[in-house]
Protein backbone atom coordinates (compact mmCIF):
# COMPACT_ATOMS: atom_id res chain seq x y z
CA UNK A 1 0.00 0.00 0.00
CA UNK A 2 2.63 2.35 1.08
CA UNK A 3 4.80 1.07 -2.60
CA UNK A 4 1.93 2.09 -4.52
CA UNK A 5 0.72 5.82 -2.39
CA UNK A 6 4.88 6.27 -2.94
CA UNK A 7 4.89 5.80 -6.68
CA UNK A 8 1.64 7.26 -7.41
CA UNK A 9 2.19 10.12 -4.98
CA UNK A 10 2.54 12.61 -8.15
CA UNK A 11 -0.82 11.91 -8.68
CA UNK A 12 -2.37 12.31 -5.14
CA UNK A 13 -0.74 15.23 -5.22
CA UNK A 14 -2.45 16.81 -8.07
CA UNK A 15 -5.57 16.21 -7.22
CA UNK A 16 -5.03 18.04 -4.34
CA UNK A 17 -4.14 21.24 -6.43
CA UNK A 18 -6.85 20.54 -8.91
CA UNK A 19 -9.24 20.54 -5.63
CA UNK A 20 -7.42 24.12 -5.82
CA UNK A 21 -7.98 24.87 -9.21
CA UNK A 22 -11.69 24.13 -8.92
CA UNK A 23 -12.01 26.28 -5.50
CA UNK A 24 -10.17 29.09 -6.73
CA UNK A 25 -11.74 28.91 -10.44
CA UNK A 26 -15.39 29.00 -8.45
CA UNK A 27 -14.27 32.53 -6.56
CA UNK A 28 -12.87 34.21 -9.67
CA UNK A 29 -16.30 33.48 -10.94
CA UNK A 30 -18.11 34.58 -8.41
CA UNK A 31 -15.51 37.62 -7.42
CA UNK A 32 -16.08 39.08 -11.30
CA UNK A 33 -18.12 38.71 -14.24
CA UNK A 34 -16.47 39.32 -17.92
CA UNK A 35 -18.51 42.08 -18.55
CA UNK A 36 -19.20 41.35 -21.88
CA UNK A 37 -22.05 40.54 -24.48
CA UNK A 38 -22.19 36.63 -25.17
CA UNK A 39 -21.69 34.67 -28.69
CA UNK A 40 -25.47 35.05 -28.84
CA UNK A 41 -25.77 39.16 -29.43
CA UNK A 42 -22.91 39.09 -31.28
CA UNK A 43 -23.70 40.62 -34.98
CA UNK A 44 -22.51 37.85 -36.91
CA UNK A 45 -24.78 37.93 -40.01
CA UNK A 46 -21.92 38.62 -42.34
CA UNK A 47 -18.38 38.11 -40.80
CA UNK A 48 -19.47 35.36 -37.79
CA UNK A 49 -16.48 33.05 -38.88
CA UNK A 50 -13.95 35.80 -38.30
CA UNK A 51 -15.25 37.20 -35.42
CA UNK A 52 -15.88 34.34 -33.66
CA UNK A 53 -12.27 32.88 -34.52
CA UNK A 54 -10.54 36.05 -33.14
CA UNK A 55 -12.01 35.96 -29.93
CA UNK A 56 -11.78 32.35 -29.53
CA UNK A 57 -7.98 32.86 -29.82
CA UNK A 58 -8.05 35.32 -27.51
CA UNK A 59 -7.95 38.31 -29.74
CA UNK A 60 -11.27 40.28 -28.72
CA UNK A 61 -9.56 43.68 -28.98
CA UNK A 62 -7.93 43.21 -32.33
CA UNK A 63 -11.40 41.68 -33.51
CA UNK A 64 -12.89 44.77 -32.63
CA UNK A 65 -10.05 46.97 -34.99
CA UNK A 66 -10.90 44.35 -37.59
CA UNK A 67 -14.44 45.52 -37.64
CA UNK A 68 -13.95 49.15 -37.17
CA UNK A 69 -11.54 49.23 -40.17
CA UNK A 70 -14.30 47.16 -42.13
CA UNK A 71 -16.76 49.80 -40.97
CA UNK A 72 -14.39 52.54 -42.41
CA UNK A 73 -14.28 50.87 -45.68
CA UNK A 74 -18.05 50.46 -45.54
CA UNK A 75 -18.78 54.06 -45.27
CA UNK A 76 -15.54 55.34 -47.35
CA UNK A 77 -16.79 54.34 -50.05
CA UNK A 78 -18.51 56.63 -52.56
CA UNK A 79 -21.74 58.47 -52.35
CA UNK A 80 -21.89 59.43 -48.28
CA UNK A 81 -22.15 63.32 -49.00
CA UNK A 82 -23.85 63.18 -52.24
CA UNK A 83 -28.01 63.57 -51.32
CA UNK A 84 -28.18 61.56 -55.18
CA UNK A 85 -26.84 58.24 -54.13
CA UNK A 86 -28.69 54.99 -54.12
CA UNK A 87 -26.81 53.96 -51.40
CA UNK A 88 -28.11 54.48 -48.01
CA UNK A 89 -26.05 52.89 -46.08
CA UNK A 90 -28.40 50.49 -44.82
CA UNK A 91 -25.43 48.38 -42.90
CA UNK A 92 -24.35 50.84 -40.57
CA UNK A 93 -26.23 50.25 -37.73
CA UNK A 94 -25.24 46.75 -37.80
CA UNK A 95 -21.61 47.08 -38.46
CA UNK A 96 -21.00 49.58 -35.83
CA UNK A 97 -23.54 47.09 -33.35
CA UNK A 98 -20.55 44.59 -34.67
CA UNK A 99 -17.87 46.50 -33.27
CA UNK A 100 -19.48 47.64 -30.32
CA UNK A 101 -20.49 43.99 -29.18
CA UNK A 102 -16.71 42.66 -29.15
CA UNK A 103 -15.55 45.32 -27.60
CA UNK A 104 -18.14 47.56 -25.66
CA UNK A 105 -16.04 49.70 -24.19
CA UNK A 106 -14.89 51.21 -27.86
CA UNK A 107 -16.51 54.46 -27.15
CA UNK A 108 -15.33 56.38 -30.54
CA UNK A 109 -17.02 53.37 -32.13
CA UNK A 110 -20.48 54.55 -30.91
CA UNK A 111 -20.22 57.98 -31.57
CA UNK A 112 -18.66 57.30 -35.05
CA UNK A 113 -21.84 55.13 -35.85
CA UNK A 114 -24.53 57.24 -34.22
CA UNK A 115 -23.17 60.58 -35.73
CA UNK A 116 -23.34 58.71 -39.01
CA UNK A 117 -26.61 57.78 -38.66
CA UNK A 118 -27.79 60.88 -37.23
CA UNK A 119 -26.04 63.73 -39.25
CA UNK A 120 -25.30 62.47 -42.98
CA UNK A 121 -28.06 63.42 -44.80
CA UNK A 122 -28.26 60.19 -47.30
CA UNK A 123 -28.35 58.19 -44.50
CA UNK A 124 -30.58 60.46 -41.68
CA UNK A 125 -31.74 57.25 -39.52
CA UNK A 126 -31.26 59.54 -35.90
CA UNK A 127 -33.10 56.44 -34.14
CA UNK A 128 -31.02 54.12 -35.19
CA UNK A 129 -28.21 56.41 -33.84
CA UNK A 130 -29.88 56.65 -30.50
CA UNK A 131 -29.83 52.75 -30.30
CA UNK A 132 -26.36 52.59 -30.75
CA UNK A 133 -26.16 55.72 -28.08
CA UNK A 134 -28.36 53.78 -25.83
CA UNK A 135 -26.33 50.24 -25.92
CA UNK A 136 -22.55 52.73 -25.56
CA UNK A 137 -24.31 54.07 -22.33
CA UNK A 138 -25.30 50.90 -20.99
CA UNK A 139 -21.19 50.29 -20.91
CA UNK A 140 -19.84 53.47 -20.46
CA UNK A 141 -22.55 55.17 -18.56
CA UNK A 142 -19.32 57.64 -17.19
CA UNK A 143 -18.68 58.81 -20.30
CA UNK A 144 -20.30 61.83 -21.05
CA UNK A 145 -20.12 62.62 -24.42
CA UNK A 146 -21.85 60.08 -25.29
CA UNK A 147 -24.24 61.65 -23.17
CA UNK A 148 -23.82 64.44 -25.24
CA UNK A 149 -24.44 63.07 -28.60
CA UNK A 150 -27.54 61.29 -27.63
CA UNK A 151 -29.64 64.62 -26.34
CA UNK A 152 -28.04 66.48 -29.45
CA UNK A 153 -30.31 63.80 -31.79
CA UNK A 154 -33.13 63.79 -29.37
CA UNK A 155 -33.22 67.58 -30.02
CA UNK A 156 -32.80 67.17 -34.23
CA UNK A 157 -35.66 64.49 -33.74
CA UNK A 158 -37.87 67.24 -32.01
CA UNK A 159 -37.02 69.86 -34.45
CA UNK A 160 -34.96 71.92 -32.19
CA UNK A 161 -31.81 72.80 -34.21
CA UNK A 162 -30.46 75.41 -32.30
CA UNK A 163 -30.42 73.35 -29.13
CA UNK A 164 -28.76 70.53 -31.21
CA UNK A 165 -26.18 72.79 -32.30
CA UNK A 166 -25.38 73.99 -28.61
CA UNK A 167 -24.79 70.32 -27.72
CA UNK A 168 -22.23 69.49 -30.86
CA UNK A 169 -20.44 72.16 -30.82
CA UNK A 170 -19.98 71.40 -26.92
CA UNK A 171 -19.28 68.05 -28.06
CA UNK A 172 -16.60 68.65 -30.86
CA UNK A 173 -14.56 70.73 -28.84
CA UNK A 174 -13.25 67.93 -26.35
CA UNK A 175 -10.09 66.55 -27.65
CA UNK A 176 -11.14 62.73 -27.76
CA UNK A 177 -14.04 63.66 -29.82
CA UNK A 178 -13.17 61.71 -33.23
CA UNK A 179 -11.53 64.19 -36.27
CA UNK A 180 -14.43 62.35 -38.57
CA UNK A 181 -17.00 63.23 -36.24
CA UNK A 182 -16.05 66.55 -36.05
CA UNK A 183 -16.07 66.74 -39.92
CA UNK A 184 -19.10 65.56 -40.19
CA UNK A 185 -20.86 68.24 -37.14
CA UNK A 186 -19.28 71.20 -39.98
CA UNK A 187 -20.61 69.84 -42.93
CA UNK A 188 -23.59 69.54 -41.24
CA UNK A 189 -23.74 73.21 -39.71
CA UNK A 190 -22.77 74.68 -43.45
CA UNK A 191 -25.97 72.57 -44.60
CA UNK A 192 -27.98 73.90 -41.79
CA UNK A 193 -26.90 77.55 -42.83
CA UNK A 194 -24.53 77.55 -39.72
CA UNK A 195 -21.26 79.11 -41.97
CA UNK A 196 -20.02 80.41 -38.96
CA UNK A 197 -19.97 77.56 -36.87
CA UNK A 198 -18.80 75.18 -39.60
CA UNK A 199 -16.01 77.22 -40.12
CA UNK A 200 -15.16 77.48 -36.41
CA UNK A 201 -15.42 73.64 -36.25
CA UNK A 202 -12.97 73.39 -39.30
CA UNK A 203 -10.35 75.86 -37.75
CA UNK A 204 -10.39 73.26 -34.37
CA UNK A 205 -9.71 70.69 -37.21
CA UNK A 206 -6.53 72.32 -38.57
CA UNK A 207 -4.84 73.39 -35.50
CA UNK A 208 -5.16 69.78 -34.20
CA UNK A 209 -2.01 68.15 -35.52
CA UNK A 210 -3.26 64.75 -35.03
CA UNK A 211 -5.54 65.63 -37.57
CA UNK A 212 -2.76 66.52 -40.31
CA UNK A 213 -4.68 64.26 -43.06
CA UNK A 214 -7.86 66.20 -42.52
CA UNK A 215 -5.51 69.86 -42.77
CA UNK A 216 -5.86 70.13 -46.85
CA UNK A 217 -9.56 69.19 -46.53
CA UNK A 218 -10.14 71.84 -43.76
CA UNK A 219 -8.29 74.48 -45.68
CA UNK A 220 -10.54 74.42 -48.70
CA UNK A 221 -13.85 74.42 -46.40
CA UNK A 222 -12.72 77.04 -44.95
CA UNK A 223 -12.01 79.06 -48.15
CA UNK A 224 -15.05 77.85 -49.68
CA UNK A 225 -16.98 78.67 -46.57
CA UNK A 226 -15.73 82.82 -46.47
CA UNK A 227 -16.35 82.80 -49.71
CA UNK A 228 -20.38 82.12 -49.30
CA UNK A 229 -19.97 84.43 -45.90
CA UNK A 230 -19.04 87.51 -48.72
CA UNK B 1 18.68 22.17 -5.68
CA UNK B 2 21.40 22.24 -7.44
CA UNK B 3 20.41 19.50 -9.84
CA UNK B 4 17.50 21.77 -10.32
CA UNK B 5 19.62 24.96 -11.20
CA UNK B 6 21.27 23.37 -13.27
CA UNK B 7 18.90 21.60 -15.48
CA UNK B 8 17.10 25.61 -15.38
CA UNK B 9 20.43 27.12 -16.63
CA UNK B 10 21.03 24.74 -19.12
CA UNK B 11 17.40 24.87 -20.82
CA UNK B 12 17.78 29.01 -20.46
CA UNK B 13 20.94 28.82 -22.60
CA UNK B 14 20.03 26.00 -24.83
CA UNK B 15 17.02 28.05 -26.00
CA UNK B 16 18.61 31.55 -26.15
CA UNK B 17 20.89 29.55 -28.61
CA UNK B 18 17.98 28.25 -30.65
CA UNK B 19 17.30 29.90 -34.03
CA UNK B 20 13.77 28.54 -33.70
CA UNK B 21 13.61 30.62 -30.68
CA UNK B 22 15.71 33.58 -31.88
CA UNK B 23 13.59 34.14 -35.41
CA UNK B 24 10.06 33.69 -32.90
CA UNK B 25 11.31 36.80 -31.72
CA UNK B 26 12.22 38.54 -34.91
CA UNK B 27 8.89 37.26 -36.44
CA UNK B 28 6.98 39.10 -33.36
CA UNK B 29 9.08 42.27 -34.19
CA UNK B 30 8.35 42.40 -37.51
CA UNK B 31 4.60 42.18 -36.61
CA UNK B 32 4.62 44.64 -33.83
CA UNK B 33 6.65 46.74 -36.79
CA UNK B 34 4.00 46.19 -38.90
CA UNK B 35 1.30 47.71 -36.58
CA UNK B 36 2.49 50.92 -37.76
CA UNK B 37 1.57 50.33 -41.09
CA UNK B 38 -1.50 48.89 -40.28
CA UNK B 39 -2.80 50.99 -38.37
CA UNK B 40 -3.10 54.02 -40.37
CA UNK B 41 -5.88 52.53 -41.99
CA UNK B 42 -7.87 52.70 -38.43
CA UNK B 43 -7.99 56.47 -38.69
CA UNK B 44 -7.49 58.41 -35.30
CA UNK B 45 -7.57 54.71 -33.66
CA UNK B 46 -4.18 54.56 -34.18
CA UNK B 47 -3.03 54.22 -31.14
CA UNK B 48 -5.55 51.80 -29.78
CA UNK B 49 -4.83 50.03 -33.11
CA UNK B 50 -0.83 49.44 -32.08
CA UNK B 51 -1.61 48.83 -28.58
CA UNK B 52 -3.60 45.59 -29.59
CA UNK B 53 -1.77 44.55 -33.02
CA UNK B 54 1.22 44.66 -30.51
CA UNK B 55 -0.59 42.66 -27.45
CA UNK B 56 -1.84 40.57 -29.46
CA UNK B 57 1.07 39.63 -31.09
CA UNK B 58 3.47 39.28 -28.04
CA UNK B 59 0.70 36.59 -26.78
CA UNK B 60 0.46 34.96 -30.03
CA UNK B 61 4.28 34.44 -31.22
CA UNK B 62 4.96 33.47 -27.19
CA UNK B 63 1.77 30.81 -27.69
CA UNK B 64 3.15 29.50 -30.22
CA UNK B 65 6.77 29.27 -28.88
CA UNK B 66 5.69 27.64 -26.08
CA UNK B 67 3.88 25.57 -27.83
CA UNK B 68 6.87 24.55 -29.79
CA UNK B 69 9.38 24.26 -27.40
CA UNK B 70 7.84 22.81 -24.72
CA UNK B 71 6.16 19.66 -26.65
CA UNK B 72 9.73 18.90 -27.80
CA UNK B 73 11.31 19.75 -25.42
CA UNK B 74 11.22 15.76 -23.71
CA UNK B 75 10.31 14.45 -26.08
CA UNK B 76 13.52 15.13 -28.51
CA UNK B 77 15.67 14.56 -25.41
CA UNK B 78 14.03 11.20 -25.35
CA UNK B 79 14.38 10.23 -29.30
CA UNK B 80 18.12 11.74 -29.43
CA UNK B 81 18.64 9.78 -26.01
CA UNK B 82 20.56 12.64 -24.69
CA UNK B 83 17.94 12.19 -21.36
CA UNK B 84 19.89 8.71 -20.61
CA UNK B 85 23.07 11.21 -20.02
CA UNK B 86 20.96 14.17 -18.05
CA UNK B 87 19.63 10.95 -16.10
CA UNK B 88 22.71 9.15 -15.54
CA UNK B 89 23.25 12.97 -12.94
CA UNK B 90 22.55 13.35 -9.60
CA UNK B 91 18.91 14.96 -10.19
CA UNK B 92 15.56 14.06 -9.96
CA UNK B 93 12.99 13.13 -12.22
CA UNK B 94 10.95 15.71 -11.15
CA UNK B 95 13.72 18.31 -10.94
CA UNK B 96 14.32 17.54 -14.61
CA UNK B 97 10.41 18.06 -15.80
CA UNK B 98 10.44 21.27 -13.29
CA UNK B 99 13.69 22.49 -14.48
CA UNK B 100 12.99 22.24 -17.85
CA UNK B 101 9.38 23.79 -17.81
CA UNK B 102 11.09 26.71 -15.27
CA UNK B 103 13.68 27.53 -18.36
CA UNK B 104 11.49 27.52 -20.88
CA UNK B 105 9.57 29.94 -19.39
CA UNK B 106 12.05 32.05 -18.03
CA UNK B 107 13.72 32.15 -21.66
CA UNK B 108 10.08 33.12 -22.75
CA UNK B 109 9.16 35.36 -20.63
CA UNK B 110 12.58 37.19 -20.86
CA UNK B 111 11.87 37.51 -24.77
CA UNK B 112 8.24 38.80 -23.76
CA UNK B 113 10.07 41.34 -22.17
CA UNK B 114 12.08 42.18 -24.57
CA UNK B 115 9.00 42.37 -27.15
CA UNK B 116 7.00 44.72 -25.00
CA UNK B 117 10.03 47.11 -24.91
CA UNK B 118 10.24 47.07 -28.25
CA UNK B 119 5.98 47.43 -28.44
CA UNK B 120 6.23 50.47 -25.77
CA UNK B 121 9.09 52.17 -27.92
CA UNK B 122 7.22 52.75 -31.16
CA UNK B 123 3.97 53.06 -28.26
CA UNK B 124 5.39 56.22 -26.74
CA UNK B 125 7.46 57.37 -30.10
CA UNK B 126 3.29 57.52 -31.07
CA UNK B 127 2.18 59.66 -27.99
CA UNK B 128 1.14 57.11 -25.81
CA UNK B 129 0.70 57.56 -22.13
CA UNK B 130 2.23 55.24 -19.93
CA UNK B 131 -1.05 53.13 -17.92
CA UNK B 132 -0.14 50.69 -15.23
CA UNK B 133 -3.04 48.20 -17.05
CA UNK B 134 -0.23 47.49 -19.59
CA UNK B 135 1.86 46.15 -17.31
CA UNK B 136 -1.35 44.13 -15.58
CA UNK B 137 -2.29 43.13 -19.03
CA UNK B 138 1.75 41.75 -19.68
CA UNK B 139 1.30 39.93 -16.15
CA UNK B 140 -1.63 38.21 -17.03
CA UNK B 141 -0.34 37.18 -20.42
CA UNK B 142 2.57 36.05 -18.88
CA UNK B 143 0.65 33.93 -16.72
CA UNK B 144 -1.69 32.93 -19.99
CA UNK B 145 1.80 31.02 -21.47
CA UNK B 146 3.13 29.84 -17.98
CA UNK B 147 -0.67 27.54 -17.69
CA UNK B 148 -0.23 26.32 -21.63
CA UNK B 149 2.99 25.61 -21.56
CA UNK B 150 2.28 23.42 -18.60
CA UNK B 151 -0.63 21.81 -20.23
CA UNK B 152 1.88 21.50 -23.38
CA UNK B 153 4.68 19.50 -21.59
CA UNK B 154 1.34 17.16 -20.11
CA UNK B 155 0.51 16.59 -23.42
CA UNK B 156 3.73 15.69 -24.80
CA UNK B 157 4.03 13.12 -22.17
CA UNK B 158 0.95 11.17 -22.42
CA UNK B 159 0.20 11.60 -25.92
CA UNK B 160 2.25 9.60 -28.47
CA UNK B 161 3.46 12.05 -31.32
CA UNK B 162 4.31 15.41 -30.95
CA UNK B 163 1.78 16.19 -33.53
CA UNK B 164 -0.97 15.34 -31.76
CA UNK B 165 0.49 17.15 -28.44
CA UNK B 166 0.57 20.22 -30.30
CA UNK B 167 -2.96 19.41 -31.81
CA UNK B 168 -4.63 19.24 -28.39
CA UNK B 169 -2.61 22.24 -26.63
CA UNK B 170 -4.17 24.30 -30.12
CA UNK B 171 -7.64 23.04 -29.06
CA UNK B 172 -7.02 23.47 -25.05
CA UNK B 173 -6.05 27.16 -26.03
CA UNK B 174 -9.29 27.67 -27.87
CA UNK B 175 -11.58 26.02 -25.15
CA UNK B 176 -9.91 27.71 -22.33
CA UNK B 177 -11.44 31.36 -24.38
CA UNK B 178 -15.03 29.34 -24.82
CA UNK B 179 -14.91 28.63 -20.96
CA UNK B 180 -17.32 31.56 -20.43
CA UNK B 181 -19.69 30.86 -22.67
CA UNK B 182 -19.42 27.26 -21.89
CA UNK B 183 -20.95 28.62 -18.58
CA UNK B 184 -23.12 30.78 -19.93
CA UNK B 185 -24.48 27.19 -22.16
CA UNK B 186 -24.81 25.71 -18.80
CA UNK B 187 -27.21 27.84 -17.33
CA UNK B 188 -29.31 28.46 -20.17
CA UNK B 189 -29.62 24.58 -21.08
CA UNK B 190 -32.93 22.65 -19.74
CA UNK B 191 -31.17 19.40 -20.36
CA UNK B 192 -29.59 18.58 -16.84
CA UNK B 193 -27.28 15.74 -18.80
CA UNK B 194 -25.94 18.62 -20.93
CA UNK B 195 -26.01 20.80 -17.76
CA UNK B 196 -23.85 18.78 -16.41
CA UNK B 197 -21.35 18.29 -19.04
CA UNK B 198 -21.02 21.63 -20.05
CA UNK B 199 -19.88 22.18 -15.91
CA UNK B 200 -17.67 19.90 -16.25
CA UNK B 201 -15.74 20.88 -18.85
CA UNK B 202 -16.16 24.54 -17.89
CA UNK B 203 -14.71 23.12 -14.48
CA UNK B 204 -11.76 21.15 -15.89
CA UNK B 205 -10.64 23.55 -19.25
CA UNK B 206 -8.24 26.37 -18.46
CA UNK B 207 -10.52 30.01 -18.17
CA UNK B 208 -7.96 31.71 -20.50
CA UNK B 209 -10.77 34.50 -20.96
CA UNK B 210 -9.97 36.13 -17.16
CA UNK B 211 -6.40 36.53 -18.66
CA UNK B 212 -7.32 38.83 -21.13
CA UNK B 213 -7.22 41.87 -18.68
CA UNK B 214 -6.23 43.83 -21.47
CA UNK B 215 -9.79 43.69 -23.06
CA UNK B 216 -11.80 44.70 -19.73
CA UNK B 217 -9.44 47.76 -17.88
CA UNK B 218 -11.53 49.93 -19.64
CA UNK B 219 -14.62 48.21 -18.41
CA UNK B 220 -17.09 50.66 -15.30
CA UNK B 221 -16.61 47.60 -12.75
CA UNK B 222 -13.06 46.51 -12.83
CA UNK B 223 -12.03 43.14 -11.02
CA UNK B 224 -11.47 43.89 -7.01
CA UNK B 225 -7.91 43.60 -5.80
CA UNK B 226 -8.88 39.74 -4.02
CA UNK B 227 -9.77 38.71 -7.51
CA UNK B 228 -6.50 38.98 -8.46
CA UNK B 229 -5.05 37.08 -5.55
CA UNK B 230 -7.49 33.84 -6.77
CA UNK B 231 -6.23 34.57 -9.92
CA UNK B 232 -3.08 34.21 -8.55
CA UNK B 233 -4.01 30.86 -6.81
CA UNK B 234 -5.68 29.54 -9.72
CA UNK B 235 -2.69 30.00 -12.02
CA UNK B 236 -0.45 28.54 -9.28
CA UNK B 237 -2.57 25.41 -8.59
CA UNK B 238 -3.17 24.64 -12.76
CA UNK B 239 0.50 24.66 -13.57
CA UNK B 240 0.98 23.08 -10.52
CA UNK B 241 -1.64 19.75 -11.47
CA UNK B 242 -0.22 19.76 -14.85
CA UNK B 243 3.51 19.48 -13.60
CA UNK B 244 2.68 17.00 -11.22
CA UNK B 245 0.86 14.51 -13.55
CA UNK B 246 4.19 15.21 -15.93
CA UNK B 247 6.28 14.44 -13.49
CA UNK B 248 4.31 11.54 -12.25
CA UNK B 249 4.44 10.22 -15.79
CA UNK B 250 7.90 10.60 -16.92
CA UNK B 251 8.77 9.04 -13.27
CA UNK B 252 6.70 5.80 -14.80
CA UNK B 253 9.05 5.80 -17.81
CA UNK B 254 11.49 3.41 -18.29
CA UNK B 255 14.64 4.75 -19.44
Amino acid sequence: MKKIFRQNMGLFLSLCLFAGVLVSNHRVQKLYTLPFPHFDALQVKHTGIQDISFILFGFRGLAADVAWIQLLQYVGGPGIFDEQSPNKFDLVKDLTLRVTRMDPYYTQAYIFGASLLAWIKVINRPQEALDILKEGLEYNPRYWPLHLFAAGIIYKQKNQLEKMFEQLKIAVTQPDCPVVVKAMVARSSADEGKIEDSIAIWRIILADPKAWNYHSKARTEISKLEKRLR
Amino acid sequence: MDGLLAVIYYTVKEHIRNRVFLSFLLFCGILIGSALVISTLAMDQQLRMILNVGQAGIEFISLMAVIFITVNLVLTEMETRSIYLVLSHPIERWQYILGRYLGTLLALFAAMILMSGFHLLILFLKGWVWNNSYLISLLASMAKIGVIGSLALFLSLSTTSSASAMSFTGFLWVLGHFSSELQFMAEKSANPLMKAALWTVQQIAPNFSYYNYRDFWQAIQTPPPAWFGWMSLYTVCYIGTALLLSSWLFSRREF
